[in-house]
């Protein structure tokens, strides 16, 4: 009875161990407990106690093979938590893109309703296995760095390896806000692409075909830019750069769009048909219509332009 | 963390460094693991039996220590002693010691 437990204790030990140091150490124990039994060998109290004064099985086993072992040691930890992040938020954005089409391919006519449930079923599909493919690349790569590569030698740097002080004044930018902006843009637009691709009532085709890779350049762009800002995380200059370039594709892209006749003439006839307008006002209407909305376009963009161009230029002048 | 935790940490960590040098002082002579243990609890040295029992496996390993299983007696042992290199080792050890305890005593004075 007793001698059943203390083997059970020393394999419990022994199966953690590398099998070319079982035996021994099994032997080893063996005697010890013995010893630490001998005054009472048949208390079956006495045997707990001292077994509980040797620990429980994994710390002892631990403690035979030494030093630690971890996937991810603590000298990387901070930094594969902070690669986890940037990685997930990348993996999750590429993966809506590729769900979304993978969804929206083989719809010959969709209506709307059919397109938000392709994208969001999609997104769903897909946003788990790429949090679990970040996860476990990151991981692995992570292991690898740890284990296989060099360890990080404690003396061997230089001063110039150190990172770069974020700049006290620059302004921050929310991550947080930065993704949700990114998912959103990144969706809607997808959205709205594959809405004219697959050809909208009233909507004129032939002027739209030819401007739908502007419109993927365009959800491109929003991607970069999130990217850009996740990395830095303040409004530093490559920042202030790709947003600069993404609002002037916008303004333009917007113009170019707005001006064209993207709606087909059948759309203002049954305007017509349908209202107390004739034909004439609903196209002049329009035409107005268009060219206000381009104004707020392009003032808004400037507004916009000049705010970011601020923030960096108070800061420069700060530092 | 309370403040008797932060105690007990403090302590447990002062008396690892000592442990070793402890136990190698021990081994002169040939001992097996649990006499060892029971030794050093009566010359007031608390070492784990969990702690004491890997750690003369790791100082083996290490070269300080030879070992050798006595099979003679009715319940087979595993004894251990110093090496050539334990003994040298030990000696660096016992110098070191000396002087930590010198400095110490010398800073600890001033207050």
């Amino acid at each position: 009875m007793k001698k059943a437990y203390i083997e059970r204790y020393i394999y419990a030990v022994t199966k953690r161990l590398p099998l070319a140091m079982r035996d021994d150490v099994s032997a080893e124990l063996s005697a010890n407990i013995q010893d630490m039994i001998a005054q009472d060998p048949e208390n079956e109290e006495l045997l707990l106690e001292k077994l509980r004064k040797l620990g429980h099985p994994r710390v002892l086993a631990s403690n035979y093979r030494g030093k630690e072992r971890y996937v991810i040691g603590p000298e990387y930890y901070d930094d594969y938590i902070n690669t986890l992040k940037v990685v997930g938020v990348i993996f999750v954005t590429v993966s809506l893109i590729t769900g979304f089409l993978e969804a929206v391919t083989g719809f010959s006519n969709p209506g709307i309703p059919e397109v938000i449930t392709a994208v969001l079923t999609g997104l769903l599909d897909n946003l788990w296995s790429a949090l679990l493919t970040a996860f476990a690349w990151t991981t692995a790569g992570f292991w690898i760095a740890g284990n296989v590569g060099q360890k990080t030698n404690n003396s061997d740097w230089k001063l110039s390896d150190l990172p770069d002080l974020p700049e006290p004044n620059v302004a921050e930018i929310s991550r947080f806000g930065t993704v949700v902006e990114l998912i959103v843009g990144v969706s809607f637009g997808l959205i709205f692409v594959t809405l004219m691709r697959n050809g909208l009532p009233y909507f004129n085709q032939p002027v739209i075909d030819p401007l739908i890779p502007f419109f993927y350049l365009s959800i491109a762009l929003d991607l970069i830019v999130g990217i850009v800002k996740l990395a830095y995380g303040q409004w530093r200059w490559p920042v202030v750069l790709v947003t600069t370039i993404e609002h002037f594709y916008g303004v333009i892209f917007a113009y170019v769009f707005l001006s064209s006749d993207f709606l087909s003439p059948s759309f203002f006839q049954a305007i017509a048909d349908n209202s107390k307008f004739t034909l004439a006002e609903a196209l002049s209407g329009f035409a107005t219509g268009k060219t206000v909305l381009i104004w707020l376009i392009v003032v808004g963009t400037i507004i916009d332009i000049i705010q970011i161009a601020g923030k960096w230029l108070r800061s420069r002048s700060k530092a | 963390m309370n403040d008797e935790t932060i105690l007990n940490n403090l302590i447990a960590e002062l008396k690892r460094g000592t442990q070793v040098l402890a136990v190698l002082g021990q081994l002169h002579h040939g001992r097996y693991g649990y006499s060892l243990l029971q030794d050093l609890g009566e010359k007031g040295v608390q070492i784990e039996a969990g702690t004491l029992y890997p750690l003369l496996r790791r100082l083996e390993s290490q070269g300080l220590l030879n070992s050798e299983w006595d099979t003679t007696e009715t319940r087979p042992r595993k004894y251990y002693v110093l090496s050539p290199l334990g003994i040298e080792t030990y000696a660096s050890l016992l110098r070191e010691w000396k002087a930590l305890v010198e400095n110490m005593e010398w800073i600890l004075k001033e207050n």
